[in-house]
């Protein structure tokens, strides 16, 4: 030993085996401890230590969380929203922005179609031999039954 | 606010923590707890200041609601007092006693520095603690940590660490 050599402080040690050490500092741990037995055994177990304790809880950490915690999140979020009238009035409002337009309209069309289609049949079964929409919409579904296996041919 | 983005992104890791400081009988159901438990706090609470790491700021609210739970008496979150009795032939097994084992202040400190990576001044931001206790703690657990897993006596390694 030319110099006096400084024994590695625990801070040293702690941030060796943590990786917060640049390259140059840590190989003057490294020989700072190689020269201090009893540093040498204590860094080799924290060392050690180190690498059991994340073997054992890293993963836990690639697991999917249950799912009992995001229902729990959602439902803690929905509990926490803001209180008072001017937050509320908001929240009504977001309730009105949120009511299902697209829907309502979908289901008018739908029905809006379903009419005429039964009217056209109607008129096509009342009147069998005047040719009409409906005689096409009544072949077509006789076909489409047909070709379920529905009906006979 | 946390967002549920946010949640479904750190719950992984912030698990990972809750059962480890929860280490013992029953560590994943009373880890799972905990978890529900911060997440719940976290919701209520305003968002971090600017600069704080949403990650960094969820663990410190992990610790407090460990705390809390720990020092509720009676059922709750159970906080581990056994001492590794059997030892396991499962190295896994074998840290999670020894952590259970360990004293729980030191515990915390092994768990945020050793498992969630937090930088010292983060980690002693969250547990209250000056970067002087931090190292205290952090040298003490390990120390303990090595003994217990190693099988020795955690005396040898505090005679070491009078040494110094």
């Amino acid at each position: 030993m030319t110099d006096v050599q400084r024994r590695p402080s625990e801070l040293d040690l702690n941030a060796y085996v943590d990786g917060r050490l640049d390259a140059d500092r840590a190989r003057q741990v490294e020989s700072e401890a190689a020269a201090d037995p009893a540093a040498l055994e204590r860094l080799q177990g924290w060392l050690r230590g180190r690498d059991q304790l994340r073997q054992a809880y890293d993963p836990v950490a690639l697991e999917t969380p249950p799912l009992f915690l995001s229902v729990a999140a959602r439902t803690a979020a929905r509990a926490a929203e803001p209180v008072g009238p001017a937050a509320r009035a908001r929240a009504a409002r977001a309730e009105v922005r949120r009511f299902p337009y697209g829907v309502v309209a979908a289901s008018f069309l739908a029905g809006a179609a379903a009419t005429v289609l039964g009217a056209a049949i109607f008129a096509h079964l009342a009147d069998p031999a005047r040719p009409s929409i409906g005689a096409g919409v009544v072949r077509a579904l006789t076909l489409l039954a047909r070709g379920l296996g529905f009906a006979a041919p | 606010m946390l967002a549920r983005d946010d949640i479904e992104r750190l719950a992984p890791a912030l698990r990972r923590c809750a059962h480890a400081l929860c280490a013992g009988p029953d560590a994943v159901a009373a880890g799972d707890e905990l978890v529900r438990e911060t997440l719940r706090r976290a919701l209520q609470s305003r968002a971090p200041t600017e600069g704080v790491r949403l990650d960094v700021w969820l663990i410190a609210v992990l610790v407090d609601a460990a705390r809390a739970a720990a020092a509720r008496p009676g059922p709750g979150v159970a906080m581990p007092t056994a001492a590794p009795e059997q030892r396991s032939d499962n190295p896994a097994e074998r840290a999670q006693a020894a952590l259970a084992a360990l004293a729980p202040a030191d515990r915390e400190a092994l768990v945020l520095v050793g498992l969630a990576r937090l930088g010292y001044a983060e980690a002693a931001a969250a547990l209250g603690l000056s970067s002087t206790q931090l190292i205290a703690r952090l040298s003490a657990a390990r120390d303990q940590f090595a003994a217990l897993t190693s099988g020795r006596r955690a005396r040898s390694a505090a005679h070491l660490r009078v040494v110094k």
